[in-house]
């Protein structure tokens, strides 16, 4: 039986429709990484699988329970994590803590696990500290404290690192880890490519609907492209130049260098030549290392041109 | 209901944290019955009054000079009539008048009952409250020393004439006064309105602002857990404020309660859901934290002020006006809050009210209920 399961998910406000038929099955144990930028959809979709937002259409079931249905339930068997910080800015770390676990019914033992988590998120010495005081790295932490104090089966995380150093990061996906290991299922939303990487399986979200969806290993194959750097002076007016080139498919300044994909069939060199002509200094092209990010900008792309032709077909 | 303790102890939370809550609930009263009580006080210290002396005999005269005696009334003037009278109320250059209608003295001697008609200007009900009491009773004084006087001259022994006097007292513009202190127990209800509605108006749309009412949403805690674990600190809080309004009452102007004071806490806190009610229905209407609380103080201390007759009689007002007023539990409350402390009455005489503000506060709660489980 699969942890999150879902049919056809739609969810429209008025004419738009934020989610667009989204099929997902995730499997317990298992981290599942939605990427997409923002606004498209993944936050509706998972406000739809705890239960906050009620479906315009489709089916889902998270550990079992149908959304529609059996959405008390749900709730007792889910942890949440919200884009934003909501917890309570007027109340400490443990109040806070000892309030969410009251609020999700932990009993006897709620004081032992509030310790646990203050313990396993290096929380302690800000335990009586406000929410409020509290840095974002710390404040995620939290959050995630808050969410996972009453074991919850089915962990559904939104952006949960937004504004997070990249240390404190690697501990949350630490702590993430432990938890399916231990049998959780994790739903995390990213637009952080390195955390995407540590995702068992990824899907990749645009205008709605999941475009692509794979393990990050097969992602990165299926977006990668022939990708050249070329360090060009000065680079505003090399930039300009090989914008117009033909047989240049996008370019872009990353730091100092030109990096650039090409159309089947054009040279690098082609470029490198025509700066030169243009009077410009220029060193000579170099491969560059296909990073899941390209892949995740270039099947991004590659959705976004198929759904300017279709609608250009249309018209 | 287990997880609503969890609920209830954090509300508190947000109360002690945020001091400027916990001093509007226990200075507000303090301020709200030293301010009405004293004004008060410094008004009748100038009871200015005219004479209308149409009678114009030695008696008639003789009773002017009487009154006019009396240190803590000031006379202002002789007038014609009655209308003149109540011109000069309206500009304020009297508050109170007396009028000998012609066959004062033929009465006096005749051994009828002699009409002294006296008029208060009502227009400020709590000063009139004791101005009527006041003046009164130094009209009665003064017609006392002048039957002594007349029984003297005539020779006959004082209670042959005991009877010969009558003072009518009537106040303009707000006839009905009826209790002797009416103050102290409708500020009780003034208070626990503005404080119970503006306090709750911000139990929803607070966490609503911040986001913290998404993760409510989405934790397994029930609208019932929630509701009445946010509403009971502020339910103990308003009580607090009986406690001290009633203590205060007692203590600095000697209001003394005179009927069961667990009567009273028990329907103060009747009463007090119908403004929570309010306050948790407009905290769920509006988008702001200010909304909420203008407009839960637009409907619930406006109307308690106006119409639920903590300053003017109900019963004085239009026919419409009556009707709405008492569809007002605040309305209902006045009532209840003086028959206990001002006549010591017991449930027996003010059921109706009771029963009224009950099913009122009722109805409210189950709207605010609803609303709530509507935005969760």
């Amino acid at each position: 039986m699969s942890a999150i399961e879902t049919c056809d998910l739609t969810k429209r406000f008025g004419d738009f429709t934020a989610v667009d038929r989204v099929n997902l099955e995730v499997a317990p144990g298992e981290v599942f990484g939605f990427l997409g930028s923002n606004g498209c959809g993944k936050s509706t979709t998972i406000r739809m699988l705890c239960g906050l937002l009620l479906p315009s259409g489709g089916e889902a079931s998270v550990a079992g329970l149908d959304v529609r249905r059996q959405a008390e339930q749900i709730r007792q068997r889910v942890g949440y994590v919200a884009q934003f910080f909501n917890l309570y800015a007027d109340l400490t770390v443990e109040e806070n803590l000892r309030f969410y676990g009251g609020v999700y019914g932990v009993g006897a033992d709620l004081l032992e696990r509030v310790e646990r988590w203050i313990a396993r998120l290096s929380l302690g010495a800000l335990r009586r500290q406000l929410a409020g005081e509290l840095s974002t790295g710390q404040q995620r932490s939290l959050a995630l404290a808050a969410a996972v104090l009453h074991q919850p089966a089915v962990l559904l995380l939104d952006e949960p690192t937004s504004g997070v150093d990249p240390l404190a990061r690697r501990e949350f996906f630490d702590v993430i880890g432990e938890l399916t290991a231990a049998g959780a299922t994790v739903l995390v939303t990213t637009h952080v490519m390195d955390e995407a990487e540590r995702c068992h399986r990824l899907a990749i979200m645009n205008r709605g609907r999941i475009i692509t969806e794979g393990t990050p290993k097969a992602l990165k194959e299926a977006g990668a492209v022939e990708r050249w750097k070329l360090a060009a002076r000065p680079a505003a007016a090399a930039l300009e130049l090989a914008e117009q080139q033909p047989g240049v498919a996008t370019v872009a300044l990353f730091g100092e260098d030109l990096q650039f994909t090409l159309q089947a069939g054009a040279q690098p060199a082609a470029l490198a030549a025509a700066l030169r002509a243009a009077g410009l200094s220029c060193g000579e092209p170099e491969a560059v290392r296909s990073t899941i990010e390209h892949s995740f900008l270039e099947l991004i792309r590659r959705d976004d041109a198929a759904a300017e032709t279709r609608a250009e077909v249309r018209a | 209901m287990k997880r609503m303790p969890a609920v209830a102890w954090k509300e508190t939370l947000h109360l002690l944290r945020d001091p400027r809550s916990l001093v509007a609930a226990l200075g507000l009263p303090v301020v709200l019955l030293l301010l009405y009580g004293y004004a008060v006080d410094f008004d009748l210290k100038q009871l200015r009054f005219v004479v209308v002396d149409q009678d114009r005999t030695a008696s008639s005269r003789q009773l002017v000079e009487l009154v006019r005696a009396v240190p803590q009334l000031v006379y202002s003037g002789h007038a014609e009539t009655a209308d003149e009278v109540e011109r000069l109320f309206a500009e304020r250059r009297a508050s109170m008048g007396m009028i000998l209608v012609p066959g004062f003295e033929r009465a006096l001697k005749e051994r009828r009952p002699a009409p002294v008609q006296v008029l208060i200007d009502g227009a400020d009900g709590s000063t009139a409250q004791i101005a009527q009491g006041y003046a009164s009773g130094a009209v009665l004084a003064a017609g006392q020393r002048l039957i002594e006087r007349e029984a003297r001259a005539m020779g006959v022994p004082l209670r042959q004439l005991q009877s010969g006097f009558e003072v009518r007292p009537r106040v303009l513009y707000n006839p009905n006064l009826e209790s002797r202190v009416f103050l102290v127990p409708g500020l009780v209800g003034l208070i626990l309105v503005m404080l119970s509605a503006s306090l709750t108006s911000g139990v929803v749309v607070r966490e609503r602002e911040r986001g913290s009412f998404e993760l409510l949403a989405a934790s397994p805690v029930s609208s019932a857990e929630l509701i009445v674990g946010k509403l009971l600190p502020y339910l103990v809080l308003a009580t607090s404020d009986v406690v001290l309004a009633v203590g205060m009452g007692w203590l600095v102007f000697g209001v003394v309660p005179q009927g069961n004071l667990l009567l009273l806490f028990a329907l103060s806190l009747v009463f007090v859901l119908s403004a929570l009610a309010l306050g948790l229905f407009f905290s769920c209407v509006a988008r702001t934290q200010q909304t909420a609380i203008q407009l839960s103080i637009m409907a619930t201390v406006v109307p308690t002020m106006t119409l639920s007759g903590f300053a003017f009689p109900v019963r004085n007002m239009p026919l419409v006006l009556q009707v709405l007023a008492q569809l007002l539990p605040a309305t209902h409350f006045m009532v209840i809050s003086r028959a206990i402390i001002l006549k010591g009455v017991g449930l027996a005489e003010i059921w109706p009210n009771v029963l009224a503000m009950t099913v009122l506060s009722l109805l409210l709660m189950r709207a605010a209920v609803r609303k709530f489980r509507k935005t969760l």
